[in-house]
């Protein structure tokens, strides 16, 4: 086990290093500057000219890496061309409200998913299975950019029940929660009805249910924990994007996470917003990756690692 | 009593664009207690003092709030919020005291300010004739880390602080646009703002203090009070929250959750104009729209295939059917606002007389060329597929080139392009800042030289008469029109939703919303 954690954690600062190398080398490959970015249409060549080299951006990609090395490792990333703040503060700062709303998604989707594919399982073929499907398939496939609006048209616009945006109080929450979910519990339904199906035709469930145990019983004790493997494999994936910030929510409702500061980031060529965003965003995701195999020992005690 | 009621107002057309509802709004804000019939509402009368606050939209993420280090919108917004400069402008673009209270030009290179008394900086500093000498001198500074607004004071020798209320300012040169860019440098703190405190925690002498700043996404001030003009702020606080989605903040809007936004979308303005809940303004501004052509290779090289892009364009229609009356016909190399316009006249859509230019030109076969633009420009496909389809038409084959913000810009700062689309702003609000700037053939930003326009814009830059300035402009419009690199499009018509319960709102061409004459009816 111990053996097995140090390897993982050895190849884990591999992965999170040639994420970070990759983006370090492609953004500076991608046409367009942080300096003209900056500067904007007004700009004389000189004035860019001089803020090239106040931001090093005149050294070669190789001298321009070795500094950001030698920073990084004194857990400088530098800072942020666009706002003069330290751009690994910025990310992190940033951090809480897209892991708060990533918790409220994952959340929502997963108590929502157990309710509606255990219940599409127990009535297989029924009119209310046709109809889990069809809003589990509606999930999945409606845009995310399009739920997010139509929420905000239908709750704050008509109904005028919650706030368009901000992120305070826990009203701010509910819609870009929903929206997040919604993906999410799509898939997750389905996942568990499969799941769940499989499951009660087993042997030991037709025995739970010779012994006379309640039906529900039978669902909680024996049949849930068995299916869990896959679902919190799914989860765990979607975690990691989560934690990316999903950009499309965040824009939407003014959600002020990780995602909404990687694309402007993006767009405005602030290499070190850039660049510590993908080291926080490529750890996290390392992380919860090595949590969930750690998991599933706890899931299935046949399962070992050496 | 402002300068709208008194009828001081100069700049064209300003009472066209402020729309029925706007205008009310605009009358009801001049004066305190002037009573405000907009929409209906019960009578507003402007709060003695500090009171309510607003949650507000403007155009751009604030992203450097150090005032004296960025001339760009959302620096400005900061700027007018929190800090104040020696010298303002009013509505109508007259010179007015701000933490100067006169000023001299005894000669040509020497300007004496005299300044305000008992004035403090947020943190408790006093402002004197320290914070000036070291406002100008951080910037001029040849190591310095913040020299963004080095171009608008270049000519700047020295700054003497003979007491403590007051500052001579000593040029190399005559320096026309003196005043003007001086209203554009806000006064800073010379002992807060050298700490690296200050780049986080911005103060100024002005009528809001930052509460709170939470980069990309809130910044919030409440008013400061101890702020030394009477009567203001009448806020106690306003928060300028980031609402990147459009939909958002119109439902936002709507319901009240935002009380201002600046920038509405053309196809959003019937229906706010239809709420009784919000009023919509429309205001003057700085900006401008045009092809820009380069003067520096074939076949924009010749002025004469210059003048048959000029006949080729329909302008109007561009006007009228793609930008559905948001903006109107350019006149000049700059916007009829800023100080220093001379109108021109428009060139006649005339594609065959295009032609026949052409031929002249010896290029009866037409020509060739590429057409950049970025999306991020609104309407910026459609301007350019109109244009390729009637250029096509006169001989002028063009290729539309769709380009990242980023990238485009990369290119048309290194004059790789033959056509490009641009979006603009003179926004310092003096003809100087875009005429010398942008066309001055040392700059190299167009690839169009013409000596005699030089000569023009560097005299009027090193003129103090503000009347022989304006003449000089006048004679250097008049070239570029005839023979330099830009279709001029179309000018901008500033947009802006209001709560009917905000109070006072007067649209400035500059843009950025003056927060501190606003006020919330109960």
């Amino acid at each position: 086990m111990a053996a097995y954690l140090v390897r993982r954690l050895a190849l884990a600062v591999f992965v999170v290093w040639g994420v970070v190398t990759m983006v370090f080398v492609v953004m500076r490959l991608v046409p367009g500057d942080p300096a003209n970015a900056f500067l904007g249409v007004d700009a004389t060549q000189e004035e860019v000219e001089q803020l090239r080299e106040r931001l090093g951006l005149d050294r070669s990609i190789l001298e321009q890496y070795v500094i950001f090395l030698r920073q990084a490792a004194g857990g400088d990333l530098g800072r942020s061309t666009y706002f003069g703040q330290p751009a690994l503060e910025m990310v992190i700062e940033r951090l809480p409200a897209t892991i708060r709303l990533a918790a409220a998604a994952l959340v929502l989707a997963l108590v929502t998913a157990f309710v509606l594919g255990v219940a599409a399982a127990l009535r297989a073929n029924s009119a209310l299975d046709q109809l889990i499907s069809v809003v589990t398939v509606m999930g999945q496939s409606l845009p995310d950019f399009w739920i997010g609006l139509m929420l905000i048209l239908v709750f704050s616009g008509i109904l005028r029940l919650l706030p368009t945006f901000g992120s305070d109080k826990l009203q701010h929450l509910i819609l870009p929660a929903v929206t997040l979910a919604l993906p999410l519990m799509g898939a997750t339904t389905r996942l568990v009805r499969s799941g769940m199906l499989e499951i009660l035709g087993q042997d030991y469930i037709r025995t739970a249910r010779a012994k006379g145990l309640k039906p529900s019983v039978v669902v909680r004790r024996h049949a849930l924990k068995n299916m869990l493997i896959p679902v919190v494999t799914v989860f765990g994936l979607r975690l990691g994007y989560l934690l990316g910030g999903s950009v499309i929510v965040e824009t939407v409702f003014s959600w002020p996470g990780v995602g909404n500061t990687i694309i402007f980031a993006i767009s405005s060529r602030d290499y070190a917003v850039v660049q510590a965003a993908t080291l926080v965003v490529a750890i996290s995701f390392v992380a919860i990756n090595l949590v969930i195999d750690l998991l599933y020992i706890f899931l299935d005690p046949r399962i070992r690692f050496a | 009593m402002s300068e709208l009621r008194k009828g001081r107002v100069s700049r064209r057309d300003f009472f066209k664009y402020a729309g029925s509802a706007a205008g009310v709004v605009v009358l009801a804000g001049c004066a305190p207690g002037v009573q405000a019939p907009a929409s209906g509402a019960a009578p507003a009368v402007a709060p003695t003092g500090p009171s309510g606050e607003i949650t507000a939209v403007i155009r751009q993420v604030i992203n450097i709030a150090d005032a004296a280090n960025n001339i760009g919108y959302a620096t400005r917004v900061v700027a007018h919020t929190m800090f104040d400069a020696m010298v303002k402008r009013d509505l109508a673009g007259n010179f007015v005291p701000g933490l100067a209270t006169s000023w001299e030009n005894p000669d040509p290179l020497t300007w004496i300010f005299s300044l305000r008394e008992g004035v403090s900086f947020h943190n408790g500093e006093e402002f004197t004739s320290e914070s000036v000498a070291f406002t100008i001198n951080r910037i001029l500074d040849p190591e310095s880390t913040t020299p963004a607004l080095k171009p608008l004071l270049v000519d700047i020798d020295t700054v003497e602080t003979p007491d403590a209320m007051t500052a001579v300012i000593r040029t190399n040169e005559p320096f026309g646009p003196m005043l003007n860019n001086l209203s554009m440098l806000m006064m800073l703190p010379p002992e807060y703002a050298q700490t690296d405190e200050y780049l986080e925690k911005p103060v100024g002498t002005g009528p809001f203090q930052l509460e709170e700043w939470v980069k990309g996404n809130k910044f919030v001030v409440e008013a400061n009070p101890n702020y030394w003009q009477e009567g203001k702020p009448k806020l106690e606080r306003v928060t300028i929250v980031e609402v990147p989605e459009p939909a958002t903040r119109l439902v936002a809007l709507e319901r009240g959750e935002l009380d201002f936004v600046h920038g509405i979308q053309p196809e959003d303005m019937e229906r706010l104009e239809a709420n009784a809940d919000v009023n919509l303004v429309r205001g003057p501004t700085y900006t401008f729209r045009q092809f820009l052509m380069n003067g520096g290779r074939p076949p924009f090289n010749d002025p004469l295939v210059r003048q048959a892009v000029y006949h080729a364009i329909d302008v109007d229609a561009m006007v009228n059917d793609i930008m559905g009356g948001t903006v109107e016909r350019a006149t000049s190399y700059i916007n009829a606002n800023v100080w220093g316009f001379a109108a021109q006249t428009p060139y006649p859509y005339d594609p065959d007389r295009a032609r026949e230019i052409l031929a002249d030109a010896g290029l009866a076969d037409g020509v060739d060329m590429e057409l950049k633009w970025t999306p991020r420009d609104v309407k910026a496909k459609e301007l350019v597929e109109f244009s390729i389809a009637q250029l096509e038409e006169v001989g002028i084959r063009g290729k539309s080139i769709e380009q990242e913000h980023t990238v485009w810009l990369e290119d048309l700062l290194a004059l790789d392009w033959d056509v490009q689309l641009v979006s603009g702003a003179t926004s310092t609000g003096d003809a100087d800042y875009t005429l010398r700037r942008i066309y001055f053939s040392g700059n190299n930003r167009t690839g169009w030289a013409n000596e005699t326009y030089d000569d023009l814009v560097t005299q009027a830059a090193r003129t103090t008469d503000l009347e022989e300035r304006k003449e000089l402009y006048a004679q250097a419009q008049k070239i570029a029109w005839d023979d330099g690199p830009n279709v001029m499009l179309f000018e901008d018509i500033a947009t802006y939703g209001l709560n009917a319960r905000v109070q006072g709102f007067e649209p400035w061409p500059d843009e950025p919303p003056r927060f501190a004459d606003m006020w919330v009816s109960s």
